[in-house]
């Protein structure tokens, strides 16, 4: 057995896993009838549809061969682990330390996930962001939201 | 009431002169936003959907609206000069627009596109205020069996006509209904699959699901593209005005466009970019005069047809979205996400319990398009610039919006852990080709799918065959056969 199309092969298995899951904890609830159906009825016809289609497409990406062997290709790990970071960053910080110091350590963080990353650029902008940000949500929009760490504003 | 009277309740709405503003700003900043290459229409509005939560509803929307058109016009604005296409309904403008651009007609190109989008957008919004309320007296009459048809065939035309293959989309669409059921079943009050985490007993966030798949996906995507994808940027735009020649070939493609967009646009789930394509392939078979460049090559047909037939879809795409409450599109779908935010039940009901908001969006629009072909043409140089703006400074703060916006509707950080991983899952989802739009449409119809479903059968006894011994019914569940059939030749060829 070879994969001939290693893009459909994977999102076939998504759809399976998905709806197995679904199904599984469709199970959980009440199933009803036709006339009168339970909050399970719905979610568990979808998840084992999904589940089909999902044994379809990965079935058909083994069987059938593609002339150009549709690869995933490489993941861009940097971006994906930049961002991310960045993103859990903020809302640890949000709360406690405010939005401007948030904002400020997102697009920095935010700025690592480029390869084109340089130190002083990215501080410069992470500034001018969050001058800009500070103006626009908490000045304009009047956002409900912590500006300065709650340890200094009390 | 008729047709005038009603447009005369939207000019007295849409003309205020706050509404006006808030028309003008939307205008503004979906076109700079929209400009920014890899920022399509579907991530402008969720970007900006924030600005508006502290808007009256009505101003809300005219302002959402104006975003909406104003993130098409600048799309194509992309499409042309950098060859990227800002959403799906300018992939097809990229072809010969791009071609005309390089060949220094860049120009023309740009102001064609504009001038067909303004025409076929006038046009549109003629089309949608006569259907309007036609539709509306049928909407009233029509059962849930009748909804959950016209639902399923929304899903099966974004099904169907998505550029990708059409099992990988069904299965996105399934995707999205199933997300979409995450929280407190409304007719038994049963939570589910919320696996006890008390924020996901109010179901997943709109605007968070948006934002990630379409705003952090994309970004992550994009900064992991190689140097060498990056596209060649036009900053000569020479000469607005098309020659004699140009405009004779020009006009006709127009009228065409908006013809067939504006039909197109009215279908649920044939959106935008289906309409383009076609009229493209419209143009196409239309035999080439002996002096004309052909397709392909920088043919100005190939731009004024496809982008009429986008702008006109997009505006009659209003008509389902709506009388029905039955999103045409994903970009439909946002529209009627912000529409609950702002507590406004899309549906028939919102022109009789608000016909100053319902007339009053309708002018709006059309005055939203006055306003973009003020603020494109001889603004061009300024968009232009925007495009040399490097995409490292961009996307940090893409990424700014879309966490304080997130946040910003709930107040709570969870709706910020939530959408990174809808942005890992974004990504993965790019990485595998399955597009994102459909399981999208499916989140926004999905409770209501399942909502209509449990009514009719309730309603028959369990049984199934309603759907098709009610005429309407049938009707619909017959178009989704033909449909289907369509699909089925066309992905052959």
């Amino acid at each position: 057995m070879k994969i001939t199309n290693e893009k459909d092969f994977f999102s076939g298995m998504l759809f399976i896993v998905l709806g197995a899951i679904f199904a599984i904890a469709s199970t959980g609830y009440e199933y009803g009838s036709t006339d009168n159906m339970g909050p399970g009825y719905f979610p568990l016809m979808l998840g084992v549809l999904l589940s089909i289609i999902g044994i379809i497409i990965s079935t058909k990406a083994v069987v059938i061969s593609t002339k150009d062997n549709d690869k995933v290709g490489a993941i861009g790990w940097r971006p994906l682990i930049g961002i991310t970071a960045a993103n859990l960053i903020f809302a640890l910080l949000l709360v406690d330390f405010g939005l401007n110091i948030a904002v400020f350590v997102l697009i920095f963080t935010a700025s690592l996930a480029s390869d084109k990353f340089k130190i002083t650029k990215s501080l410069i902008l992470a500034a001018v962001l969050t001058v800009i940000s500070y103006f626009i949500f908490c000045l304009l929009l009047r956002l409900p939201v912590q500006a300065w760490p709650i340890f200094i504003t009390g | 009431m008729d047709l005038f009277t009603n447009l005369a309740i939207g000019v007295e709405v849409a003309f205020t002169p706050i509404n006006v503003l808030y028309a003008f700003v939307g205008c503004l900043l979906g076109t700079i936003i929209g400009v920014l290459p890899g920022i399509g229409p579907i991530a402008t509005m969720s970007i900006l959907l924030p600005v508006t939560y502290s808007l009256p509803a009505t101003s809300a929307l005219i302002m959402l609206a104006g975003i909406y058109y104003g993130s098409q016009y600048g799309g194509s604005t992309t499409a042309i000069l950098v060859n990227l296409p800002g959403e799906a309904g300018s992939v097809i403008t990229v072809i010969d627009g791009h071609k005309m651009a390089l060949a220094g007609r860049g120009g023309p190109a740009l102001a064609v596109a504009a001038i067909g989008s303004f025409f076929a957008g006038c046009f549109g919004t003629i089309v949608l205020a006569a259907f309007a309320t036609p539709l509306i007296n049928l909407a009233f009459k029509i059962g849930p069996a009748e909804y959950f048809s016209l639902m399923l065939l929304g899903l099966m035309g974004a099904v169907t006509l998505a550029s990708g293959s059409v099992l990988k989309s069904a299965g996105m669409v399934i995707v999205g209904i199933l997300l979409g059921l995450i929280g407190t079943d409304i007719n038994s009050g049963v939570e589910r699959f919320v696996f006890n985490i008390p924020e996901l007993s109010d179901g997943i966030g709109f605007v968070t699901l948006i934002m990630g798949l379409f705003g952090y996906g994309e970004i992550i995507n994009n900064l992991s593209k190689r140097p060498d994808d990056q596209t060649v940027l036009v900053t000569k735009v020479g000469k607005l005005m098309p020659n004699k020649q140009e405009c004779k070939l020009a006009i006709p493609a127009i009228a065409r466009g908006t013809i067939l967009g504006s039909i197109i646009g009215i279908i649920p789930g044939a959106g935008a970019a289906i309409s383009a394509f076609l009229s493209y392939s419209v143009e196409k078979k239309i035999k080439l005069r002996p002096d004309e460049v052909p397709f392909g090559k920088g043919n100005i047909r190939g731009v004024a047809a496809p982008e009429s037939a986008n702008n006109a879809a997009a505006q009659t795409a209003f008509v389902p979205t709506l009388s029905l409450g039955i999103p045409g599109s994903a970009s439909m779908a946002v529209l009627l996400g912000a529409m609950t935010i702002h507590n406004i039940q899309p549906g028939p009901m919102i022109m009789s319990n608000n016909p100053e908001l319902f007339w009053g969006l309708i002018v709006s629009m059309w005055l939203g398009n006055v306003m973009l072909v003020i603020l494109n043409l001889p603004l061009i140089g300024i968009w232009v610039k925007l495009l040399t703006i490097p995409y490292r400074w961009l996307y940090p703060a893409i990424m700014m919006f879309c966490v304080i916006g997130v946040y910003s509707v709930s107040n709570n950080t969870w709706d910020i852990w939530l959408i990174g991983l809808f942005g890992l899952v974004g990504y993965m989802f790019i990485k595998l080709e399955l597009e994102p739009a459909p399981l999208l449409l499916g989140f926004v119809l999905g409770p209501m799918m399942e909502e209509k479903l449990r009514r009719t059968l309730l309603l028959s006894d369990g049984d199934w065959s309603v759907f098709v011994t009610r005429e309407f019914s049938f009707g619909i569940l017959a178009a989704i056969v033909i449909l289907l059939i369509v699909a089925g030749f066309r992905k052959n060829k």
